[in-house]
């Protein structure tokens, strides 16, 4: 039997799966992924954590805590600095095998990989021949393998730009190819459906445990959904040219980018903002694209999420958000505010 | 240019001379109050940190006294703070005031750019100029440094007695304008302050402070830690001071770089890897002062500060295999003055208990 290693099904695994699953599975590791996120995995997580960490990160404990109880023999616990030249990820990310390490004693061993790609490129090809070494000595196969897994993790984005989600892509063998992106489709005259962005970083966006099925509800409101992953580099870049100085996290770029794109080009009639509670990078992101927002007076909402969050109050305010759009579509716009400042109103428009 | 700048302990004395050297007028923010944090809450972004709606307040109550152009600090990240001077600049500009923002990033090899954010600072001054302005703000962080240390030395003994002269000599500094008269006061003061040791004193604990820098230096935010520990009779030890922080990443200075591989060889089992901001200092520091065996370690933290809490979650190993008392404080705006005591309060004798227990 060949060597079992856990992959957690939290936090990056929903932007860095098909990398690791393919690099580790051509390396002739057996690849176990832990559970869809439940109950029992976030209670598990709460207890392991300190309480000021956000929720994110106590989920991921309780997936490592399941990946335990199923007997792997290694937790695989990548160790994300940078993923490109001057950004950084999150500093929790930058601690979290430490971390697990200290607040999970008695897992099995975990492989550790940084990425640190600040310097040109980085050293990840040395940390991957690092990690291979522990599976094989022939060389040519580490490098056949990783080569493999970046054009697997190439074909992931575009997947991804293409409007599914991730599960989608990594668990059903042969997803539907489509020819435009979602951004394309979208954005054809003869949809009169309503449109939202929905911001935020992969794991709040596509689990759905977390979020408490977020997606699935905007799609039963017939809404159209672009989310914060669905925009090409040079979409991006060219939101993020409204900034004065460049931002330093990776996430952030995406959801600042993401949100001064959908601004400039008035693609969308609202956008959520998807923010765990707690979370250092997103307190300043949010601040800046609810100004922008607030200024050019395009609704914006926030949705905070936590342990804490009940279905019911999520239901209502996206609810009164969506039909909050609605109104302001048919009718005079002016009669309804974007941002609860107080407008000078006749009488009531319904 | 009328400046103002945000406060951060007695950092203020430091730019202030900084400033008035270089021909600027300098309108000191009125130093942290209520006010100045309710002014800072009510316009910042709702999760961020303490710090930063800490400087909104100072920025507000500046520019209200005529302050004209605002200078701040940047950064590279991971931290927040790297950010804040954008953020700031987006909600004085919303509040409508109408100033200049100097945000000192670093330069990151683009020195050209660096140099002429910074140029009005320079006010037309020659180099000579710069430089002695520059000396004079770095002797008068390095006195000021040298004081608290010999006031946290002292204040144990006599704690009340220790306040008064540690505020006569922060005024002295304050005043002085001449790096000569600088040395002398800071001698003098410092032997004042070691005079009160002589004093009998019965039983020692030792505790050191850890975290975030902002929330170890400024009193106010950290509800006056260090004089509520001295008042209970405490020997308290602040891992890092704003002097050491300039020597390792402006002056390179080498006895620092080698404290600063000390703690990075002290915090290896435990934390490999910088994470942004003091979390990595913290982890290293704690490490070392249980090695120097202190009797007990305090941790503060703004809420939610990222690098502290991986810190945090680190934190509780290390005093299990060190076998040191950790108390972690996580403050906010909304901490108040009597949980927070009653928590040092029991947390000091718990560390005498447990002291009198080995002796």
């Amino acid at each position: 039997m060949g060597v079992r290693v856990g992959i957690p099904r939290a936090l990056l695994y929903y932007d860095y799966f098909l990398l690791w699953s393919t690099f580790l599975e051509n390396m002739g590791v057996e690849v176990v992924v832990s559970q869809k996120t439940n109950k029992k995995i976030v209670n598990n997580g709460i207890k392991s954590a300190v309480d000021d960490t956000c929720l994110p990160v106590k989920v991921f404990l309780g997936h490592v805590l399941d990946l335990n109880a199923k007997k792997v023999d290694y937790i695989f616990l990548p160790r994300y600095i940078s993923v490109e030249p001057r950004r950084f990820m999150c500093p929790k990310l930058m601690g979290l095998p430490d971390m697990v390490k200290q607040l999970l004693p008695g897992i099995p061993p975990t492989l550790v990989v940084d990425i640190d790609a600040r310097k040109n490129g980085g050293d990840l090809p040395v940390e991957i021949f690092r990690l291979g070494r522990l599976f094989t000595f022939n060389p040519w196969k580490i490098r056949l393998a990783y080569k493999t897994a970046i054009a697997k993790q190439k074909e992931f984005k575009k997947r991804i730009i293409q409007g599914l989600t991730p599960e989608q892509i990594f668990l059903e063998k042969n997803v539907i190819q489509r020819k435009n992106t979602i951004l394309e489709d979208i954005n054809r005259p003869e949809s009169n459906d309503l449109k939202i962005g929905l911001l935020g970083h992969g794991y709040n966006l596509f689990d759905n445990y977390i979020n408490m099925n977020i997606q699935g509800k905007l799609k039963e409101m017939d809404v159209q959904v672009l989310t914060s992953k669905m925009f090409k580099e040079a979409e991006m870049n060219s939101g993020l040219k409204r900034l004065q100085k460049d931002i330093f996290w990776t996430f952030g770029r995406e959801t600042i980018g993401s949100a001064f794109y959908l601004l400039q080009n008035k693609i969308v009639h609202g956008v959520i903002l998807l923010v765990s509670f707690a979370c250092g990078p997103d307190s300043i992101i949010m601040d800046i694209v609810e100004r922008a927002y607030k200024r050019e007076g395009v609704p914006c909402l926030t949705l905070i999420l936590d342990e804490h969050s009940g279905e019911g109050g999520v239901i209502t305010r996206l609810e009164a958000f969506i039909e909050m759009l609605k109104w302001r579509e048919q009718g005079d716009e002016s009669y309804l505010s974007s941002h609860g400042e107080s407008l000078d109103c006749p009488e009531s428009p319904i | 240019m009328k400046v103002t700048f945000p406060h951060m302990g007695n950092l203020w004395i430091a730019l202030k001379a900084l400033f008035e050297k270089l021909g600027h007028e300098v309108i000191t923010p009125p130093p942290i109050t209520k006010k100045t944090i309710d002014l800072g809450v009510r316009y910042s972004p709702e999760f961020a940190c303490l710090p930063l709606k800490v400087n909104v307040g100072n920025f507000i109550e500046g520019l209200e006294n005529g302050a004209d152009t605002v200078i701040m600090m940047g950064g590279s990240g991971p931290c927040r703070f790297g950010y804040y001077g954008q953020v700031e600049r987006e909600i004085l500009n919303d509040l409508g005031y109408s100033f200049n923002i100097i945000i000192v990033d670093p330069p990151e090899g683009d020195w050209k750019n660096f140099l002429r954010t910074l140029g009005p600072l320079g006010n037309n001054c020659n180099w000579k100029e710069v430089v002695n302005a520059l000396l004079l703000a770095w002797s008068k962080i390095k006195a000021l440094d040298h004081i608290h240390r010999a006031f946290l030395k002292s204040q144990h003994y006599e704690s009340s007695t220790a306040c008064s002269c540690y505020e006569d000599i922060i005024k002295k500094i304050d005043i002085a304008m001449d790096r000569k008269e600088l040395r002398k006061i800071t001698l003098q003061g410092a032997g004042e302050l070691m005079l009160l040791t002589e004093t009998e004193h019965v039983e020692q604990i030792k505790i050191g402070i850890v975290g975030e820098v902002f929330m170890m230096w400024e009193p106010y935010v950290n509800l006056d830690l260090e004089k509520t520990l001295g008042s209970m009779g405490v020997e308290v030890v602040r891992s890092a001071y704003i002097s050491d922080w300039i020597n390792e990443n402006i002056l390179y200075n080498p006895s620092c770089i080698l404290r600063k591989m000390r703690f990075k060889r002290a915090a290896k089992p435990y934390l490999s890897s910088f994470v942004g901001g003091h979390g990595w200092e913290s982890v290293g520091e704690t490490i070392l002062f249980a090695e120097r065996k202190f009797d007990g370690i305090i941790h503060v933290l703004p809420f939610t500060c990222m690098p502290e809490i991986i810190a945090q979650s680190i934190l509780g190993s290390v005093s299990r295999d060190y076998k040191i008392p950790i108390l972690t404080l996580s403050l906010d705006e909304h901490s108040g003055q009597a949980g927070f005591l009653t928590r040092v309060e029991a947390f000091i004798d718990m560390v005498r208990e447990k002291k009198r227990a080995i002796v």
